[in-house]
């Protein structure tokens, strides 16, 4: 259960009926609201509410809140450091990396990037340079958290490689920003999505443009968990307020990404959760949507409490294209390498779970012949 | 220089070290935000004195000991004439 007020702290500096306390909220549960935004990357919101006299603490309370944004911002440098060796490496090597969500969501799309932390970095690959950008980090010691499948599922059909270094930093290399059928469909229109670039250490660092990193925390919100996280709805909620940010674009790039549907979906959470403005136009337009029946049987995968991963595997094979392609990633799914089966608990229940699904298909298919 | 104003002063790390980053509150933080653009230990001695109503002596004590941090975690540069500097990018003028 979310600790009382974290939702509050979620809505700080949105348009939001959520009201901060009264008066000093009492030691136990100022406690557990501190945790709450640890873990929930809000330090920086509840940090601010205070600063700005919104939210009533005592002099013990408010030097908490100072201290735990210090140590959460200390490591956002720390990965921010790591983030410019990084992409240097990648670039050594000729891999053209576009950061993607904590870094540059708190640089562009938040009013200040000490509202935004992050907990490891993510980097757009393209497909055809996934492997060069994974071996270059296996290079300086870095390890996958989960095989590969099959020696080039990376580079043409996975989410991407997620990527530990010795330091604990995680580094994910996403080859597109989904699982299932809606990676395939926005991994389609992500080459065609323009870039833009932000300041680190007086480097420009190359990023998806704001309309893109706004639909990305849509999909990332919806797609990346069920139900939404407060943290992620509250990247959508800054994102759909930032004044650059037009809904005409945004709309147009959703229907490129075939992820309308997604993105009112996430709009629509966010404003219920975080109890935002009802008269935004964003709000208005989502509520106007109607998901047609393909779109509902897409993303039926992704809601609710036990996301359905072999739905979402099988809704990949129907995205992916040509029959070739199509039977390399069955076949890497349900017959993963040998060598790779024993670490792969994960990819094993998946399989398992697969396997089950195609043999009741196979035997509902042969029933009306029999 | 990777860097985020707080509110209670600045944390700030080289880009390519290895230090933990430095938290900047108080006198120090003034010194950092005076450092946007390049000063001499005089100048900054000057302006502390002007702020914090503080002796000559003291405030030099102040600004020396800042800068010799700020050295030491290599973000800041002086020039042969004791010019001081940020080392990479300024903060920006105003805080939020």
């Amino acid at each position: 259960m979310i600790a009382p007020w974290t939702e509050t702290v979620a809505a700080h500096g949105l348009p939001t009926g959520h009201r901060p306390p009264g008066d000093v909220l009492a030691a136990s549960t100022w406690s557990r609201l501190v945790t709450e935004c640890r873990r929930r990357r809000l330090c920086g919101a509840l940090a601010d509410a205070i600063a700005r006299g919104s939210w009533p603490t005592t002099e013990a309370q408010r030097t908490d809140a100072f201290d735990a944004q210090r140590a959460v911002t200390s490591r956002d440098l720390l990965l921010e450091q790591h983030l410019l060796g990084t992409l240097a490496r990648l670039e050594s090597v000729g891999v053209q990396a576009r950061v993607l969500k904590g870094p540059a969501v708190a640089h562009l799309v938040y009013p200040d990037p000490a509202l935004r932390s992050f907990r490891d970095i993510d980097l757009l690959v393209p497909g055809d340079q996934m492997d060069r950008a994974v071996a270059t980090l296996m290079g300086v010691g870095a390890r996958r958290r989960y095989p590969e499948p099959r020696p080039g599922f990376d580079r043409r059909f996975g989410k991407g490689a997620a990527m530990r270094h010795t330091n604990r930093v995680e580094v994910d290399l996403h080859r597109t920003l989904a699982q299932g059928v809606y990676g395939e469909l926005v991994h389609r229109a992500l080459a065609a999505t323009p870039s833009a670039t932000f300041t680190l250490a007086g480097r420009e660092v190359e990023t998806l443009d704001r309309t893109g990193l706004a639909l990305h925390a849509c999909v990332h919100a919806v797609l990346g968990s069920a139900p939404p996280t407060l943290e992620d709805l509250r990247d959508v909620a800054v994102a759909l307020h930032h004044p650059r940010i037009e809904l005409d674009d945004l709309w147009e790039r959703a229907e490129a990404w075939q992820a309308t549907s997604v993105m009112c979906h996430a709009i629509g959470a966010a404003w219920t959760e975080l109890r935002l403005d009802d008269e935004h136009p964003a709000i208005a337009r989502a509520n106007r949507h109607r998901p047609d029946r393909r779109d509902r049987r897409r993303m039926s995968p992704y809601l609710g409490p036990g996301r359905d991963t072999t739905a979402m595997t099988l809704g990949q094979l129907g995205a992916i294209e040509g029959l070739g392609p199509r039977v390399a990633y069955l076949r890497a799914v349900v017959l993963p390498d040998s060598a790779l089966r024993s670490p792969t608990r994960r990819w094993r229940r998946g399989v398992d779970s697969l396997r089950t699904r195609l043999r009741a298909t196979s035997r509902t298919r042969r029933r009306p012949t029999s | 220089m990777l860097w985020r104003r707080l509110h209670d002063g600045w944390l700030l790390v080289a880009a390519d070290g290895f230090d933990d980053p430095v938290h900047l509150e108080g006198s120090a933080s003034d010194v950092w935000e005076l450092l946007a653009v390049p000063h001499t230990i005089g100048e900054l001695t000057r302006s502390v004195v002007a702020q914090f109503g503080i002796t000559d002596v003291a405030a030099r004590g102040a600004v020396e000991s800042c800068v010799a941090a700020l050295s030491r975690h290599r973000l800041i540069e002086a020039d042969p004439a004791g010019v001081v500097r940020d080392a990479e990018i300024a903060p920006p003028s105003s805080p939020r």
